[in-house]
């Protein structure tokens, strides 16, 4: 089931340890009062985790990692379930495509990242369940529960981005050298 | 590209998209709303969901002895007033109350909702990117929770059951622009529509809608349910008249209810599983 376990022992770990990351922080986000909210507006801290281990893994995991990551946002959404199992899975396989080919790894790629994932996730979001669905006060909403919650939750990029990073030099993966 | 175009990493990434579009279609196209991959997975993690609610109840509740005395002294007079105003309320009620006492011989009107089973759960998850305070609770269908079941806490209407798994079921709340519940004012009678808009949620506030420019509701008025439609039994309560505005669209007025609990702070809630009426009629719906 994991051919070479000793040789990738330290990336089976990464992702092991990168998968409890996701799981602890979706459950602490899915919590309720645990993190404030600012009027109706809440952070999915989720979603920036997700974005920061794909910067540090090759394209397929890092989709699965984020993968876990819209799954189990997905189990305490009240509108659109699968939405978020869709757009973590491939904003963090493009994540991962852009960092291997494009762009360099550091932390002001870490808030560009997060910053065009949370604003298309949550701008999307907000059309398909709210504009779509023709909720009044669809306008309200943007402005007074969607965009504060797209800064709410960019605050958590550099509380994810140094400890994953710190995790995928303590454990690279052998084969691609990160 | 096309190396890429014609490699197993490709074709991975196309089946695992293929399940989760054949997942959505499947929850759009049937009536629970819910994916298989998310029933799963939240059947799985259901009581992890459960004892991080309970810890963090624990933490609000060691947070709270650190609140000063005058918070403690304001919301004390706040609730004073509140009784007072109940009690007001009460007085009429007592009266009504012995008449129906007689009527009650004559007609054999039950008291209390002897009709009504209920089930009893705590919250245990919500949605960060919800802003009309809807919830998880650890009830399912394995407590005989099913979907449009009237959700209560104490004898206040907070929400309805939008979508129920074998172990937890996910509620949306009055303030939900998305719930039409048929009501009327406890005092004039005067009917409406209660339900909630993106504004007005976000100060925790619904509103009863289909009241005439006429209108002799007035603040301090308290709004129950009517029963019409078989959704939510009669004489919930959901919530006491704040103000009366006019609509902006028409030459209608509505009456702003807060509810009475916090939609947003809600730990403990009843689920109204069985009355009387239940589903006899279509007209309360959600959308």
């Amino acid at each position: 089931m994991f051919p070479d376990l000793k040789e990738n022992k330290k990336k089976y770990l990464r992702w092991l340890s990168f998968l409890a990351l996701v799981i602890a922080v979706a459950v602490i986000q899915n919590t309720p009062n645990l993190l404030p909210r600012i009027g109706t507006a809440g952070a999915a801290p989720v979603l920036v985790l997700c974005i920061c281990t794909a910067m540090f893994d090759a394209e397929l995991p890092g989709a699965f990692l984020g993968l876990a990551g819209g799954i189990l946002w997905d189990v305490a959404a009240m509108r659109g379930s699968g939405y978020h199992a869709v757009f973590f899975f491939l904003a963090c396989f493009g994540v991962s495509f852009l960092l291997r080919h494009y762009m360099r790894n550091n932390f002001l790629s870490a808030l560009v990242l997060c910053a065009a994932g949370t604003v298309l996730h949550h701008f999307f979001y907000w059309l398909f369940f709210f504009v779509f669905t023709g909720v009044d006060g669809a306008g309200y909403l943007l402005l007074h529960s969607t965009l504060p919650g797209i800064l709410y939750t960019l605050i958590f990029t550099p509380i994810f981005y140094f400890p994953v990073r710190s995790i995928a030099r303590a454990l690279p993966d052998p084969d691609k050298g990160r | 590209m096309r190396k890429f175009l014609h490699s197993t990493q490709f074709k991975i990434i196309l089946a695992v998209l293929a399940v989760l579009l054949a997942g959505i279609i499947t929850a759009a196209a049937t009536y629970n709303n819910a994916s298989p991959v998310s029933t799963v997975f939240g059947t799985i993690f259901e009581p992890l969901h459960h004892l991080t609610a309970k810890i963090s109840e624990g933490i609000s509740s060691f947070g709270g002895s650190f609140v000063s005395a005058d918070t403690y002294r304001t919301e004390n007079e706040e609730l004073r007033q509140q009784i007072e105003a109940y009690q007001n309320e009460l007085a009429d009620y007592e009266e009504m109350k012995r008449q129906n006492e007689q009527y009650e011989q004559l007609l054999q009107v039950r008291e209390q909702h002897p009709d009504q089973q209920y089930e009893t759960a705590i919250v245990i998850g919500r949605d960060t990117s919800e802003p009309f305070g809807g919830f998880m609770i650890n009830a399912g269908s394995s407590s005989g929770v099913s979907i449009n079941d009237p959700v209560i806490s104490g004898s206040y209407l907070v929400g309805i059951v939008t979508e129920v798994q074998p172990t937890y079921s996910k509620v949306r709340t009055i303030l939900d622009p998305n719930i039409d519940i048929s009501a009327y004012e406890i005092r004039t009678r005067e009917e409406g529509i209660a339900s909630g808009t993106s504004e007005l949620a976000a100060s925790g506030l619904c509103r009863l809608t289909g009241l005439t420019s006429t209108t002799a509701v007035s603040p301090g008025g308290v709004v129950y349910t009517s029963g019409v439609g078989g959704l939510f039994p009669r004489d919930l309560i959901l919530g006491t008249v704040t103000e009366i505005r006019n609509s902006e669209s028409d030459i209608s007025s509505y009456a702003v209810i807060k509810p009475g609990v916090d939609i947003f702070s809600l730990q403990d809630v009843t689920v109204i599983t069985e009355f009387d009426g239940q589903g006899s009629n279509a007209a309360d719906s959600e959308e």
